[in-house]
Formats: structure tokens, C-alpha cells, sequence
């Protein structure tokens, strides 16, 4: 009784939130997509113990490493968050049972970063074990390596690519566009520039973020060192991101404030 | 108690409604009836706040939709039964409703009940669904929260006899407990079997409203003879007008 009482009395916008968390796991696509990524983390984990570089097999490194296909399905799941009520049809339902939409938005965008922390923490959780097993199994690991500038790098990149799926689902509000838009625009970019090299020189760094994300996570062993990241690296990112994040986050939220359910 | 006050929606130069107007008392049982395309759901999404008005208002128990708090305690909507996630089970989606508006989860047992609903089908996705069960389940979902006031879209669609009866039934319940309906369809007999007033919309304005006495003349005439007469009329002005114009 005591549950269902605290249950009640509980504020609208955490009962929301609880149902937008929900929305992520309970139709058969969500729980199989949960599941094969807890999948292939670990199976990624046990790859690299048992076949990487010793050298590489520090904590950091297989954070980051296991961060990579992460940040590919993140944003995914949050461009899908949002364009699944329009594609299922479901917005209906949620902008009738919670007609500030304002709160909807702010419950699903709580949801995104939630999720963005919930696979740091799974995926740090998994380089933990990794580690181990590492300094256990093989000779010559580094061992428990984390500087403050690679883990800066990682969460910061993590929660600006979640942001910039959402961004691009609350704009397009439609599950294909919106998903292949996101995937082909870095590639758009890169054609761009081969076509008009100024553009690809002098343009290209301040609108393509998979661009300007790239000093973040330094080529080759991406999670060994951060690199040094110079002023032009951080404008860039700054601008790339307030282009693509904070430009269509705004539209798309206004047009959501104002678009008729059907 | 729902107030509709000379509502008016325009899509760019096309009007939706004109000026419509009516009300819904509690304890009543109102049959909204029209032509597909007369402006009867876009003045349900007006009511509900999921489409805004042009001009006029539409309140209900005196208030806009968007200040009730937690709507879905006072108002029980079902606006289309195939608007559900298809990968969901029938039961997950009024869970998450039930939490939405914090309400106990023995509530949708209840719901489920009340719709006929079994445990095991329930427990199923709804893309198996036939259109009975979604309504059923629309149904079960516009129910949850115990509501004062429902609005309904087309709720008998798909329903079989059985089915329709036993509707039938539980509006006329819930009204005969001081609980407001407002129900559209296309279903004249049926309407006219349940409802005590009837509004009827052609090209987004108000063509006849009163109570089945009034309109029905104490059944000298028949619903759907009600709803020819006037539709046809509305139709006839409109082309008069066309042509002069």
C-alpha cells in the first residue's frame, strides 16, 4: 500500500520520465536492441582481453573502444524516442495524457541523457572487468590508465552525439529521414569538400561535427592520450554542435509546441 | 460538462469549423454525427488540446483541456483505436498510463476487466490485435483513470453485436452516474439506441442539435431520416452558394 501511495504522490514530470525510460525497453525491438547491445559490449570485452595489443589493454582504451558503436546507436535511440510517437502513432496518447508538451520534451530529453549515462557506466563497468582480466590473464598491460582529458573527451562526445540524434528526430519527426539524414550528412560533407576543396578546407570544419568531433578522439589508438586539442578544435566543435544541436533543438521544439497531434 | 463556444478552425483558406457551438451536460449521452470530413474529429483534437483552435473556446467542467492537471483523471479519451504502438502488449500500454497518471497498478486489471479484455490477451502485442480488441482496449485506456467526462471517436468501429450491446450498456451506465459522453459515429441506429442529445455537423457548422425529443419529434421520425434531410440540406445551400458565388 505504502508503494502505491509514494507512487501517487510522486511529481507529474518524474512519473513521465519513468514512463519515457520505459517506452526505450518495452516493445520487442527495444528489449532485443537492450539486449544485443549488453551483447556485443561483452563479447567486444572478452575480443580485445584475448586478442588485443597488451598495450592497448589499458582502462581507458577499452572504455573508449567500447564507446565507439555506442555512439552510433545513441543518437538512433534518441532520434527514435521521439519519431516513434509520430511513426506508431502513439503522440496521441502521450500529448493527450500530458498536454504541456514542454514537459514531454523535457521528460524525453532527461531520458536521452539518462540512457548516455547508463551506457558510460556500463561500458566503464565492462572496461573494469576487462581490465582485470587483462592484468590477471596477459603480461605487459597498462593497467587501470584513465587521464582526466580522455575521460573529458569520451563524455563529452557521447552526450553531444545523443543530443544531436535527438535534435535531428525533433526536427524531421520521422523515424527514416531522420535516421539516414543523421548517417549520410558526415558523408555529404566529405563529398563536399572533394568537390570544392575551399569549401572542404574552410567551411567543412565549422559545419560537419563527425569533423569536428575527430581531434576529440585522436586517430589511430583513439583512447591512449587526448592529444593536444588546440583553440581551432573546441571553436570548431562549438560551432558544428550549435549548428546541428542548438539550431534544430530550437526549431524543432517550437514547431512541437505548436504542430497538430493526429 | 463539455462547452463548445462558436469554434472556428482554418487550415490556411479552408474552414474546418465555423463557429460551432454546443454543449454537453453531465449525466447525458451526446451523439455527434456527420459526414467523414465534416470537422467532427478535428473538433474532438481541438477539445483535447492536440490541435488549436483559430477563434472561439472549448472547455471542459469550465476549463481549457491544457489547465487540468493531470487531464487523464477527468477526462477519458479515445480518438483512434489504432493509434498504439504495434510492438506493445495491450496490458504494457495501460501500465504506462496507469504510472503516467499515477495511479495503482491493480487499476488495469480492473480496466481489462471491465472491457472483457482476458488475462492472455492482454498479455499479447497489439499488432494481433482485431479491431474489436483495439477497441476494447481504447476503450479499457479512455476508462483508467476513472474520468468524469468521455470523449470517444468512432468507439463502435469494429465491434460485433456482442460487443456494441455491451457498450451500448456501459454508456448509458456511465452516464446514469452523472458521467458526460460525448461520442461520435457513423453508426445511426446505434447512436440512436444510446444517446440523449444529438449534434449534427456538415462542413464544419453546427446543422441541428437539441435532445432526441426535440429533434426526433418523440419518434415520429428516425435518426438516420434526421440526419439525411439535413445533410442534404447543408449540402444544397453550400452548392447554391457555390454557384452564386
Amino acid at each position: 500500500m505504502s508503494t502505491i501511495d509514494t507512487f501517487i504522490s510522486t511529481s507529474p514530470s518524474r512519473r513521465l520520465f519513468a514512463v519515457e525510460l520505459r517506452k526505450l525497453v518495452n516493445t520487442r525491438v527495444g528489449t532485443w536492441l537492450v539486449a544485443g547491445m549488453v551483447l556485443v559490449l561483452c563479447l567486444m570485452t572478452v575480443a580485445m582481453v584475448t586478442t588485443g595489443g597488451a598495450e592497448h589493454l589499458s582502462f581507458q582504451n577499452m572504455w573508449g573502444m567500447l564507446n565507439l558503436p555506442m555512439s552510433f546507436l545513441l543518437p538512433i535511440l534518441a532520434i527514435l524516442l521521439i519519431t516513434s510517437e509520430w511513426s506508431q502513432r502513439t503522440a496521441l496518447v502521450t500529448f493527450a495524457l500530458e498536454p504541456r508538451r514542454k514537459r514531454v520534451l523535457a521528460a524525453k530529453m532527461a531520458t536521452s541523457l539518462a540512457l548516455t549515462l547508463a551506457v558510460l557506466l556500463v561500458t566503464a563497468a565492462l572496461a573494469a572487468a576487462g581490465t582485470l582480466l587483462a592484468l590477471t590473464l596477459r603480461t605487459g598491460t597498462p593497467g587501470w590508465r584513465l587521464d582526466g582529458a580522455v575521460a573529458r573527451n569520451l563524455l563529452m562526445l557521447q552526450f553531444a552525439r545523443i543530443l544531436e540524434g535527438f535534435a535531428f528526430g525533433l526536427l524531421i519527426r520521422n523515424s527514416a529521414v531522420a535516421i539516414v539524414s543523421f548517417l549520410a550528412l558526415p558523408t555529404a560533407w566529405t563529398l563536399l569538400g572533394s568537390l570544392i576543396p575551399w569549401a572542404g578546407d574552410h567551411l567543412r570544419p565549422w559545419i560537419d561535427f563527425a569533423h569536428a568531433e575527430n581531434p576529440f578522439q585522436n586517430g589511430e589508438a583513439p583512447f591512449e592520450s587526448a592529444g593536444a586539442l588546440t583553440a581551432a578544435d573546441w571553436a570548431h566543435l562549438a560551432v558544428s554542435l550549435t549548428i546541428w544541436v542548438g539550431v534544430p533543438l530550437l526549431i524543432g521544439a517550437r514547431r512541437l509546441m505548436r504542430v497538430e497531434v493526429k | 460538462m463539455i462547452e463548445i463556444h462558436e469554434l472556428t478552425k482554418r487550415y490556411g483558406g479552408r474552414v474546418a469549423l465555423d463557429r460551432a457551438s454546443f454543449r454537453c451536460e453531465p449525466g447525458t449521452v451526446t451523439g455527434f454525427l456527420g459526414p467523414n470530413g465534416a470537422g467532427k474529429s478535428t473538433l474532438m483534437r481541438i477539445l483535447v488540446g492536440l490541435a488549436t483552435a483559430t477563434s472561439g473556446s472549448a472547455t471542459i467542467g469550465g476549463r481549457p483541456y491544457q489547465d487540468i492537471a493531470n487531464p487523464g483523471t477527468r477526462v477519458g479519451l479515445l480518438l483512434d483505436a489504432s493509434a498504439q504502438h504495434a510492438g506493445r502488449t495491450g496490458r504494457e500500454v495501460l501500465a504506462m498510463s496507469a504510472l503516467q497518471l499515477g495511479l495503482p497498478r491493480a487499476r488495469v486489471d480492473e480496466v481489462l476487466a471491465t472491457v472483457g479484455l482476458t488475462a492472455v490477451e492482454s498479455r499479447q502485442r497489439i499488432r494481433g490485435y482485431s479491431l474489436g480488441m483495439r477497441q476494447r482496449l481504447g476503450l479499457a485506456h479512455a476508462l483508467l483513470g476513472s474520468p468524469s467526462v468521455l470523449i470517444l471517436d468512432e468507439p463502435a468501429n469494429g465491434l460485433d453485436p456482442a460487443g456494441i450491446r455491451w457498450m451500448r450498456d456501459l454508456l448509458r451506465r456511465y452516464a446514469a452516474e452523472g458521467g458526460t459522453v460525448l461520442i461520435s459515429s457513423h453508426l445511426l441506429t446505434e447512436v440512436e439506441a444510446v444517446a440523449d442529445c444529438f449534434v449534427l455537423i456538415g462542413d464544419g457548422r453546427i446543422l441541428a442539435q437539441g435532445t432526441k425529443m426535440d429533434l426526433l419529434g418523440n419518434g415520429r421520425i428516425g435518426l438516420e431520416e434526421l440526419y439525411m434531410r439535413v445533410t442534404a440540406e447543408s449540402q444544397r445551400d453550400h452548392h447554391q452558394i457555390g454557384s452564386v458565388a
